[in-house]
This record gives structure tokens, C-alpha cells and sequence, in this order.
């Protein structure tokens, strides 16, 4: 079986992304590279990550995929550069894996399905899909056991904390600075919204529950309503950008669906959260745990911060890059492609709209 | 002792199971248009009169009960309670109160002139995880209410089921939205007003005509924070239903959901999950509350003007419905 060698392109925020890449026997991380103008503090963090796989970090994109035979790029850089870095190692030939959000901005998605299409390379958006609730819902609907499905609810509350609570803020106090924020969350890896421009929960996290309703459902969001708060969290307060977010959705083919989606702090749940999916088919229904299955260990002295649920056969990182894999060598399409990427960001740019405006929005 | 009067004939099965369970409170009387069926109901119930008119038991019989216990929202049984209550009779009325905003007034109108108590009962805001979660926002310990999240799923009907009283005036999915009021309620309840933004989306799930939606689900909006998503379908194969309501407050959630409260069954095939019948306790609850009210001279938990927010919220996502749109209710914009 052919192996591939991975260009890192950027890995400034978490690294779950390279690192879920780095599993797969058939996929060879090959050098960190990034442009030689980002900051200090960028290029700190790409030498770390290069360092910890032992390869080498190269201050220039072009150099680094043009010296080092690599056949797939793997990008996680801030939102706001994803894309940028997704077509420049497109129109270099290169199969790219990228980090969500796809982009904080539509037309650059528009510009990778383009570079992505024209340079006939394959595309995944990094997601949950294969995660083993989402994997059993999916064997079930596909084998009919509700009928055609007719609806679809994600409940996708994630508990961790960003930061002081919400009306936390002295008098006086000048506002939480989004991007040092984000920096300072690396640490605990909760830095998905890492960038210049202010990020909602919707457009970090939405990527992974409409990637569930995608898959599950096949069917494309046509129309949205939603409403939007900074509820929890001074950081997004400070920068009016969502914490806490609810979408109806409305499909093709007269499939309807919707979203309850918050990073709603530590104290609201004992795991990472509470994620469910509730699917109505016509002759029957579904609801999944999406933790599930788990097991629960506790503990005389354990600390306030350990799950006290831990996710078990877990194989998402893997199963992701041998779907990436099985589509390179058969030409087929991942199981989250540019267009459906792109498509995701066009709902949740929509519902974002919609949020704002009061009034229901076509997705185009 | 008050002394109840109800006028079937439906749910008098639960009625049955929560008779004998009231405090400072009997059934005395049943109306039945079939008197067979009334007789045995009366019997179920420990009445002592079982009678063929809601008329005849106004003329002949009127001693013989303070309160009246209605039962479903026709027009037929909202002429009922107003009646009741210029006879001075107490008014019991299981949500929803009406079809219309205008038709729920007259009841309140008729009660509030003639100083009896109205109660429009919603077995939901009783179920324990209901009043659990209210209890802890009222106490403070989830912050401020952000998002109610609540599906409810029942059984399709039986084919044959008797079809329920209609309306010209009123299509079938404002209909259906009148099954999900007692989620509309719970909703305001929680958040403590009228949303100021409503939305909803209707569909038909099992085999049958497009025309005739049996799934709906609204979208609400509060001033400030606030949101709720309801979705309520009749399309889920005979046997249980499902029920599962989240609040998510500033600094707590609650979550009481019947995907957690199931147990396993291993027989034949798959297991099965088996819930728990929790009916029962929200019911007696509920009309335990009514019963309490009058008895100590004080407004009842859910009033006529709670029951007509509710209708109102229904009626703005019965307008969302026809238009594809957005509404406003309750003054927002």
C-alpha cells in the first residue's frame, strides 16, 4: 500500500489534527512549515510540534512542499488562514486534510472547492463522523430500521469553561483581547477558535454536529432560523460573539432539523458534555448518545477536572484518514469533501445571519 | 371536602388511578353522554351520580358539587365551563383551555365575574423533572435561563381512533400545535414570559397525507438570552412514548430524559428499554394543585392568563407556519 508524507502546514493551535494523521500506518508526518512572516509566537509553536515528531520546521510554505516530496497537506493554522493554505498546496497538487472551521469566511471556502476541483486532489474536513455512536446510528438508519428519515435534532453542549464567566468584568476593565485569549488557552487545547477575528461556538463547533446531520441524513440545508447569546463567557461578550446558539433547519426533500449547540461551562455537566442525537424516521425513531459507549471510573482524591466518563472505542482519528486514504486511491469523495465543508459554512454563516436579522435566511 | 364534578369522558382511566389519591377532595358526580360508560366511570371514581347532560346535572344536581373538572377544549365544553361558572362553580379545565385567544376569554371572563377559581392544568409543569428544574432556577443554582430544549414523541393513533372535534376555522396544524400548548406553557414558565420571536416548521412523518402533519417543531426567542426548540411528533410506532426536556442556564443545566431513565429488557430480538409510568403522579399533582387553590381561597399555579400566553405563543407559530416565516409575538419585534 502506498504511504504518504504529510507537509504540517501551520500547527499553531491544538494538534489533535496532525497528530489523529500521524496514526495512520499509511501516513508519514514530513515536515512543519509555515510563512516566514507569521509571529514569533507562531513560529515558537511550530518548531514545538516539529521537534516533538523529530522532522524538520521550514519557514516557508513554498519551500518546505516544494524540498521534501510530500503528497498531502495537513493545515491548522487559525481559521482565518485555513483556506489560504488549503489552496496554495492544492494548486502545488497536493491532497489536503484541514483542520474546522473550514474558514471564517464563505468565499474563501468558494476558493478551495475551486483549487480542490481544478486540481482533482481530495479534501477532508476534519470531523466526528466516525465517532462509534455516530457510526452505529448511521449502520442503523442505513439499514432501514426507522423508514426514510423525516427529522433530525443534535443537542451538542460541550462543558468546558473559556475563561472568566460572564458578567465577571469590573467597571473600568478594558475588553478580554480575543486572540491573546486564545493563545493563553492553548494549553488545555481549548484554543479551536485561535485567530485575529472573534470566533462564536457555531462557527468552531458547528462544523461537527451539522457534519452528523449531513451524513445521516444526505439531504442539503436549504433555510434556517436561529437564535444566538453570549451567555456563559465574558471572552465572547467582550467581543460579541456566541457561546450559545439554537438553529432550525430546513432540508430538501421536507426534512426538517435542528441544532442546540453551547460551550455551556464546566459546571453544567460531569463529562465533556452532553450530545445527543434524535432522529424521526418514518416508521420509527432514534436517539443516540454520542459519548457513548463509556466507562466510569471514581475516586477517592480524584481531581475536580478528570472525566469522571471515559470514552471508549474510540477510533475516529483513524477511521477519518482511512476514509482519506480509500478515497485517494479509489477517486471516491471523503466522508466530509470541499463542497460539503463549504456547504457547512454556509449554514452556519446563515444562521448567523439569521441571528441577527430575526428573520429566516436561504442557505445558498 | 371539595366536591368534584367531572365530565368525561376522556383520560378517566388516569382519573381513576388518582381519585382516591386527592386530599380534601372527591368525586361526586359524572357526566357522560353514554350512561353506561358514566356509570362505570362513576364507579371508578367513587361518585355517587352519574349523569347523561352537563344540563340535567346543572338543574338537578347542582348541590351536589363546587368544581367541575373539564377535559378537553371543543367548543361544546368551553360553553360547559362558562355555565359552571355562572352557576358558581369552581372550573378545572386540562390545557388546552381553548382553540382561540377570543374563546379563552370568555372562559376567564365568565370565571373572573363570577369570583370562582380557574385552573387550566398542565401535567407537564408537575413531572418531576419539570419541577425539579424549576426549583433550581428559582433557587439560583443554574443562573439565568438560557435554552429550553424539549422533544416529545407519541405513538401514531390507532387507525380507528375517533377523530377529535374540528374546526373550520382552524387547519390541521394549528391543531396539532394545540397537542404541544402544555410544552408552550413550560417553556414561558421557565423563562418567566412571552417569547418575542417565534418560528416553526410542520411535516409528516408516518404514511399518509401531506395535508395532515403529525410533526411539528417551534422555535421560540426571548428578550435577551433566552431560547427554546420544542419539537412534538405522533409518529412513533405503538407502544411508549419519549419525553426529554433540557434547561441550560448561565451557570447550571438540568437534564431529565427518558433516553436515561430506561431500563433493558432482553426477550425475543433486541432488547428492549422500558420506562417508567410517571403519568400518574403529574396528574394527581396537578389537579392536587386545584384542589389546594380552593380550598385555601388563593390563585391557582396556572391561571387563565398563563393558559392564554401559551395560546398566544401557539397561535403566533400557527402564523409562522403559513407564512414561512418569522413572527413576532407578544410585542417583540
Amino acid at each position: 500500500m502506498k504511504r504518504f508524507r504529510c507537509a504540517v502546514l501551520s500547527v499553531v493551535k491544538h494538534a489533535y489534527v496532525p497528530g489523529g494523521v500521524a496514526l495512520h500506518p499509511r501516513f508519514e508526518l514530513a515536515v512543519v512549515a509555515d510563512d516566514p512572516g507569521v509571529p514569533e509566537w507562531m513560529h515558537e509553536r511550530n518548531q514545538k510540534f516539529a521537534d516533538q515528531y523529530r522532522i524538520p520546521y521550514v519557514r516557508s510554505v513554498e519551500r518546505a512542499l516544494a524540498e521534501h516530496d510530500v503528497q498531502v497537506a495537513v493545515v491548522s493554522s487559525e481559521a482565518e488562514r485555513h483556506c489560504d493554505l488549503s489552496v496554495r498546496a492544492a494548486n502545488r497538487g497536493l491532497h489536503l486534510v484541514q483542520d474546522k472551521p473550514m474558514s471564517n469566511r464563505l468565499s474563501e471556502c468558494d476558493r478551495v472547492v475551486e483549487a480542490v476541483e481544478r486540481n482533482g486532489v481530495k479534501f477532508l474536513l476534519w470531523n466526528r463522523n466516525f465517532l462509534p455512536a455516530v457510526v452505529h446510528a448511521r449502520r442503523t438508519i442505513a439499514a432501514g430500521k426507522i423508514g426514510r428519515v423525516r427529522a433530525i435534532h443534535v443537542d451538542f453542549y460541550f462543558s468546558k469553561d473559556a475563561g472568566p464567566p460572564k458578567c465577571s468584568a469590573r467597571p473600568g476593565d478594558p475588553p478580554i483581547d480575543w486572540l491573546e485569549f486564545q493563545r493563553a488557552a492553548h494549553r488545555d487545547g481549548s484554543d479551536g477558535g485561535l485567530g485575529r477575528q472573534p470566533l462564536g461556538e457555531l462557527q468552531i463547533e458547528g462544523i461537527y454536529p451539522l457534519g452528523y446531520m449531513r451524513m445521516l441524513t444526505g439531504a442539503r440545508v436549504t433555510r434556517v432560523f436561529a437564535r444566538t447569546a453570549a451567555h456563559f463567557h465574558q471572552a465572547n461578550v467582550d467581543n460579541h460573539v456566541d457561546d450559545l446558539a439554537t438553529v432550525t433547519l430546513e432540508m430538501d426533500g421536507g426534512i426538517s432539523g435542528s441544532l442546540c449547540l453551547g460551550r455551556i461551562g464546566a459546571a453544567s455537566h460531569p463529562d465533556i458534555g452532553e450530545i445527543k442525537i434524535h432522529v424521526l424516521g418514518t416508521h420509527g425513531a432514534l436517539v443516540v448518545s454520542e459519548a457513548r459507549p463509556e466507562v466510569a471510573v471514581y475516586y477517592r482524591g480524584q481531581p475536580a477536572l478528570e472525566f469522571r466518563h471515559r470514552r471508549v472505542d474510540v477510533d475516529n482519528d483513524y477511521l477519518l484518514m482511512d476514509d482519506f486514504a480509500r478515497a485517494i486511491d479509489t477517486g471516491s469523495e471523503t466522508i466530509l469533501d470541499a463542497r460539503a465543508g463549504r456547504g457547512i459554512c454556509a449554514v452556519v454563516q446563515s444562521a448567523l445571519d439569521s441571528a441577527r436579522t430575526g428573520q429566516v435566511v436561504e442557505v445558498k | 371536602m371539595l366536591r368534584l364534578a367531572f365530565v368525561g369522558p376522556a383520560a378517566s382511566g388516569l382519573c381513576a388511578r388518582i381519585a382516591p389519591r386527592l386530599r380534601n377532595a372527591r368525586f361526586t358526580a359524572v357526566v357522560d353522554s353514554d350512561l353506561a360508560s358514566g356509570r362505570a366511570v362513576a364507579n371508578s371514581l367513587g361518585a355517587e351520580i352519574a349523569i347523561a347532560g352537563f344540563d340535567k346535572l346543572l338543574a338537578d344536581r347542582s348541590g351536589s358539587f363546587d368544581a367541575v373538572v373539564l377535559e378537553d377544549a371543543s367548543k361544546h365544553t368551553l360553553r360547559q365551563a362558562v355555565r359552571a361558572a355562572e352557576a358558581g362553580k369552581h372550573v378545572f379545565f386540562q390545557a388546552p383551555l381553548a382553540h382561540s385567544h377570543e374563546d379563552a376569554m370568555d372562559v376567564i371572563a365568565a370565571c373572573s365575574k363570577a369570583k370562582v377559581r380557574l385552573m387550566v392544568g398542565n401535567e407537564l409543569r408537575f413531572a418531576a423533572g419539570s419541577r425539579i428544574i424549576k426549583a433550581s432556577l428559582d433557587d439560583g443554582k443554574l443562573g439565568q435561563a438560557g435554552l429550553v430544549r424539549i422533544h416529545h414523541w407519541e405513538p401514531r393513533p390507532p387507525v380507528d381512533a375517533p377523530p377529535g372535534e374540528t374546526e373550520p376555522d382552524r387547519d390541521r396544524p394549528a391543531l396539532l400545535l394545540l397537542r404541544l400548548i402544555g410544552e408552550l406553557d413550560l417553556a414561558c414558565w421557565y423563562f418567566g414570559g412571552v417569547p418575542e420571536r417565534v418560528y416553526a416548521v410542520s411535516g409528516r412523518h408516518s404514511p399518509g397525507r401531506a395535508s395532515e402533519p403529525d410533526y411539528v417543531q417551534v422555535h421560540l426567542g426571548f428578550t435577551g438570552d433566552g431560547m427554546a426548540l420544542i419539537d412534538y411528533c405522533e409518529s412513533l410506532p405503538t407502544g411508549d412514548r419519549y419525553f426529554s426536556q433540557s434547561l441550560i442556564g448561565s451557570t447550571g443545566a438540568a437534564y431529565a430524559d427518558d433516553h436515561h431513565n430506561r431500563q433493558l429488557l432482553f426477550g425475543d430480538g433486541c432488547a428492549s428499554a422500558l420506562g417508567d409510568d410517571t403519568r400518574t403522579d403529574a396528574a394527581l399533582r396537578n389537579l392536587q394543585e386545584f384542589v389546594d387553590a380552593v380550598c385555601a381561597g388563593r390563585e391557582p399555579m396556572i391561571t387563565g392568563e398563563d393558559a392564554l400566553r401559551a395560546l398566544d405563543v401557539g397561535e403566533a407559530a400557527a402564523a409562522a407556519l403559513q407564512s414561512h416565516d418569522a413572527v413576532p409575538c407578544g410585542g417583540g419585534p
